[in-house]
């Protein structure tokens, strides 16, 4: 599929502050492209880049393979949800949807056709008359939307769209806009600060990081094979742990981590045996075992002790120490059959399993070492 | 005693001294003049008395009813030309001006004239626009006039552009309060959606700062209307505004009955024009967050 937005080697500043550094990004047409990272990473800076309110620095701006960096934001076929919706509060709701239409050259009549439209489609055609200050939160949403969509942009740009949702209405209207993206086929690009709603939402996800991108990809692979401790700590939990490498067997790394020996599937480089290394383990990939069972010869079996344990209802968090620097914690599922009372009391020495493959293995510790240590 | 008696009595002290105040000083002194105002000019001072002679006065004496009308005029002008010098100014700060301390500079710069005496303030354009002044002297010095003229001095204009001078802050300070307010992502999104620079000054911008123009030119009107500095320093034989009338009834002419009717008039006309813009106010208001 051909790309709708082009984003080359993009650079913004801010008096002394660097938003965005050589930023490059290629978004297919049709995709759901979620660009994550904290506040300050250069996220919305870039959004605001593809929609005109900014001017890069350096670098160019493609949108249908056409150079659109010296365009204003009138001139170019993308619309924005903005993050608090930024609806018109001294025009009613028809005429904030209205409102693009009639400048584009839409006489009066069609105008109020697709304004009714789009009021039906959000089921909002009662409240054609209120202002927004009437609305609900979900109905100021859904009508910032409709104001975006009914102009038919080639890319729905949407600024934290979620932000101010709380959170069971957040969780609804993912799914809805999930859906609405299904249907209507419209390159959307998101910005969130929040893994989940990345995770949940996007085809792709582009993780950014002081005005960098990390990693580019879906979200699976992005949560599997993490390009660094920052991807993998900032998409879900994770176990970061500074292990010493022993040896290496046939596509494996073998570790040491204080008394444990962790093995790690090798995926990229070898690293060189002595050196430190970062290994990063998913909570809940982290198997609690049976005092007596049996693995398999090349799963990784660690001891540890219990030294807390954390309900969150349906699943428990035990934090163990298995003798190195920090402690590990997994994600143990509650079941019928198992319940918070079952499971092993804090002090009591258990063994766990991991497979190597579960184990991410990064080689370039002094880029991230400082940030973990604390 | 308990909790609730202890926070009455305490709200009850208070409250005694503002509303003793505002007896005393408003409340009191509107009633004497309410009531000066139907009482009946005797030599050498006045009666009691109820009746509405003082203002069928006003109404009929084309002396008094084209003061009025020359006050009222004045002041529309003087709101209008402060509006057309400080809408623009306010814009540019809020808007063009990127560095907020450079924005704070020049709001402070164009506030900060309030600090200094009204007189000084109004005398000094008697030194600008005089014969003998700068105007005339540039003037002079660049070759446009060969001579003095009095053109500038000692008329209605000297008085509008004087009191457009000393009222500019008034107008300025709820501009700049309500542009300010504006969202600036409301502005983005106007261009998000097609309209361009002009369109969104229409439909945006200046709807959203009807507020502040309303707020400013209640003060300016209200202020200039009850003016009577500028009139007599730099406004000439026939630039009496309604102010100075009522300051010779109360003086020279020890009429003070159709002072007081003028006074009153000149309350209604205020009050009227502060409701009204008061109801446009609410029947706008917009939640802007």
């Amino acid at each position: 599929m051909a790309n709708i937005v082009e984003i080359h080697n993009v650079s913004k500043t801010f008096g002394s502050v660097r938003a965005v550094e050589d930023v490059s990004l290629e978004i297919e047409e049709g995709e759901f492209m979620t660009i994550l990272g904290p506040s300050g990473c250069g996220k919305t800076t870039t959004l605001r880049m593809i929609g005109g309110f900014e001017y890069p620095d350096r670098g160019r701006v493609l949108l249908g393979g056409e150079d659109v960096t010296d365009l204003p934001p009138y001139k170019r076929p993308v619309n924005m949800m903005f993050q608090d919706f930024a609806l018109f509060p001294h025009m009613t709701v028809a005429q904030n949807i209205g409102y693009g239409l009639h400048i584009a050259g839409l006489s009066k009549s069609d105008t109020a056709k697709q304004v009714d439209e789009a009021l039906r489609t959000i089921e909002l055609s009662h409240k054609a008359a209120s202002r927004p200050a009437e609305l609900s939160i979900g109905q100021k949403q859904r009508v910032a939307l409709a104001r975006a969509l009914v102009r038919r942009p080639q890319v729905l740009l949407l600024d934290e769209p979620m932000s101010a949702l709380d959170a069971q209405l957040r969780g609804a209207m993912q799914v809805e806009l999930k859906h609405l993206h299904e249907q209507i086929g419209l390159t959307f690009i998101m910005v969130t600060h929040d893994q989940t709603e990345a995770l949940v939402m996007s085809d792709r996800v582009t993780v950014m990081d002081q005005g960098e991108i990390v990693q580019i990809g879906t979200p699976t692979e992005l949560y599997d094979h993490p390009a660094s401790p920052y991807v993998a700590n900032f998409l879900g939990t994770s176990n970061i742990l500074v292990a010493t490498v022993r040896e290496i067997i046939s596509g494996t790394i073998v570790t040491d981590y204080g008394p444990n020996m962790i093995r790690a599937a090798a995926t990229g480089k070898t690293p060189a045996v002595g050196a430190r290394v970062m290994l990063s383990i998913r909570p809940e990939k982290l198997r609690l075992l049976a005092q007596d069972a049996i693995v398999p010869e090349d799963v990784n079996r660690l001891e540890g002790v219990i030294s807390e344990q954390f309900f969150h209802g349906d699943s428990v968090r035990l934090s163990l120490d298995i003798g190195g620097d920090t402690p590990l914690v997994i994600h143990h599922q509650l079941s019928s059959s198992q319940g918070q009372g079952e499971l092993p009391p804090a002090g009591q020495t258990v063994n766990i399993a991991v497979d190597p493959s579960s184990v991410t293995l990064f080689e370039d510790i002094a880029d991230h070492e400082p940030e973990y240590r604390a | 005693m308990n909790l609730a008696q202890q926070k009455r009595l305490s709200f009850a002290a208070l409250m005694t001294g503002p509303i003793l105040w505002w007896i005393l000083v408003l409340l009191v002194p509107y009633v004497i003049m309410l009531m000066i105002s139907f009482y009946s000019k005797q030599f050498p001072f006045h009666v009691p008395d109820f009746q509405f002679g003082n203002y069928l006065k006003i109404f009929d004496d084309p002396q008094y009813f084209q003061v009025l009308l020359r006050s009222l005029k004045i002041s529309v002008l003087v709101s209008l030309v402060t509006f057309a010098l400080a809408y623009p100014l306010t814009y540019y700060l809020v808007f063009k001006v990127r560095s907020h301390r450079v924005r704070m500079i020049i709001y402070v710069a164009t506030i900060i004239p309030l600090w200094v005496s009204y007189l000084l303030r109004a005398y000094t354009w008697k030194t600008i626009l005089g014969t003998e002044g700068i105007l005339n002297s540039f003037l002079m010095w660049i070759g446009i006039i060969d001579e003095p003229i009095s053109l500038f001095l000692y008329n209605q204009f000297a008085m509008v552009v004087t009191m457009a001078y000393i009222f500019t802050p008034y107008m300025v300070m709820p501009l700049f309060a309500s542009l300010e307010k504006i969202p600036r992502n409301l502005i983005e999104a106007s261009k998000d959606l097609g309209v361009g620079r002009m369109g969104t000054f229409l439909r945006v911008t200046l709807p959203l700062s009807v507020p502040g123009i309303l707020a400013g030119f209640t003060f300016t009107f209200c202020l200039s209307f009850g003016d009577f500095i500028s009139p007599q320093l730099v406004g000439g034989p026939y630039s009496n505004m309604i102010s100075n009338v009522v300051a010779t009834q109360f003086g020279i002419a020890m009429n003070w009955p159709l002072g007081s009717a003028l006074s009153m008039i000149m309350l209604f006309i205020v009050v009227a024009i502060i409701t009204m813009s008061d109801r446009f106010e609410r029947a706008g208001r917009l939640d802007l967050n």
